[in-house]
């Protein structure tokens, strides 16, 4: 029996049929028929202001709202999202693109920035087996602005800080320029620099090897 | 006691990732919402104010601890949306804030009806009638038990008392009242786009 919206409405569902009321609520158009109960809540009430606007009655924004943060992403939602810090979502054209490409683009932001003081060695790789929980030291210390990135195997609306994206990503992340890191263990007192935060949060992850 | 749970529920479902959950939020939620909304705002501006208030709250929904209840929360960011909106079309945001009861119980001077003219009028009044012509077509128990709920505001229990039933018979008689009011208007609906 579909009756768990109405007691919803009502405020007498008991929390034990959660489950079962967000199964109704994906199974039919439970937002109209939420439309229709207050449809009728205001008649009898005789309340008519919810009756007037658009016309005939008070419209509903539900779907509008739930196409828009389907269409902009899953943001700050997600329970494992940093929670102290102002989070920064990704354009939605960056993610589309992938998580690779981010990564990328963060390393040779990097690099750029590196160039300014030494030559990067051409093509040389680093080979890294270091533990998550290295990796974790490595990105832990002053608060920095967190980035909150999509990943294929997230739940919806689940946002990611970087040091879970680093686990995700580890053979990604092993490949790293040596000279690099050696700039960066050098280097790492600048790192909470509000200027140099988005940049070097990954920079300072993928130097985590040479410690 | 039980509707604060389901909102914690809820809320929780939504933070990790749920969207269902936080699209009952917004069903719970957005007609309250519009009427804080519509105490600051233009009537023509009230959805979309209410709309983009409940996206901020969305984005911001993992730093809600449950400290409080969630409406507070949302009331919060939703007249601080409207504050906004009304320093972004060079209006002065009022000095002072409006009680959360006082937003949620009283009709604002009729500001949704700013924007009502002779035709939506009539088109208003019809589906009201269409509304109460299905209240007075049910049958005597789903009558009395709807009326109980919506015109008296009795909870279920007092309305088992009332009643001598159930309580879960006054939820089923509740609902089954609402899907026959909301197929009578469903057809009044389909009658007039099909005119």
């Amino acid at each position: 029996m579909k009756s768990r919206l109405s007691a919803f409405m009502d405020g007498e569902l008991p929390a034990a049929e959660l489950d079962e009321l967000l199964l109704e609520i994906a199974s039919r158009d439970a937002a109209g028929s939420w439309r229709y109960y207050e449809l009728a809540r205001a008649v009898v009430s005789d309340e008519k202001a919810g009756l007037t606007r658009s016309g005939s009655y008070s419209a509903d924004l539900t779907r509008s709202i739930m196409q828009q943060l389907t269409a902009e992403e899953p943001t700050a939602s997600g329970a494992s999202g940093p929670r102290s810090a102002d989070v920064i979502p990704f354009p939605a054209q960056i993610r589309r693109w992938g998580l690779p490409a981010a990564l990328a683009a963060s390393a040779a932001a990097a690099a750029v920035f590196l160039g300014a003081f030494e030559p990067v060695g051409p093509q040389s790789v680093a080979q890294n087996s270091a533990p998550a929980a290295q990796m974790k030291m490595a990105s832990a210390p002053a608060p920095r602005p967190s980035v909150s990135v999509s990943h294929e195997s997230a739940p919806t609306g689940l946002a990611m800080n970087d040091e879970a994206l680093v686990r995700s990503r580890e053979p990604v992340e092993n490949q790293v320029i040596p000279e690099l890191n050696e700039f960066i263990l050098q280097h790492n007192s600048i790192a909470s620099s509000r200027h140099f935060q988005p940049t070097l949060s990954y920079a300072r992850v993928v130097s985590h090897g040479k410690r | 006691m039980s509707e604060a749970a389901v909102d914690r529920g809820l809320v929780t479902r939504a933070q990790q990732g749920d969207q269902r959950a936080f699209e009952a939020l917004v069903m719970k939620y957005q007609t309250r919402v519009k009427k804080l909304v519509a105490r600051f705002v233009r009537p023509a501006d009230v959805d979309d104010v209410t709309q983009e208030a409940f996206i901020k709250a969305y984005r911001a929904l993992a730093k809600f601890r449950g400290d409080s209840a969630f409406y507070t929360w949302l009331y919060r960011i939703a007249v601080n949306t409207a504050k906004n909106h009304l320093v972004s079309q060079s209006r002065r945001p009022p000095n002072s804030d409006i009680d959360i009861e006082d937003a949620e119980f009283s009709d604002p001077g009729g500001r949704f009806r700013d924007n009502e003219t002779p035709e939506t009028s009539i088109a208003t009044d019809e589906l009201a009638e269409v509304v109460q012509k299905a209240i007075d077509s049910l049958p005597d128990e789903l009558k009395t038990a709807i009326l109980l709920r919506e015109m008296e505001g009795l909870s279920y229990e007092e309305i088992s008392s009332v009643m001598r039933c159930p309580i879960g018979t006054v939820r089923s008689r509740i609902f089954r009242a609402r899907e026959a009011i909301e197929n009578q208007i469903k057809h009044y609906m389909q009658g007039e786009s099909g005119a």
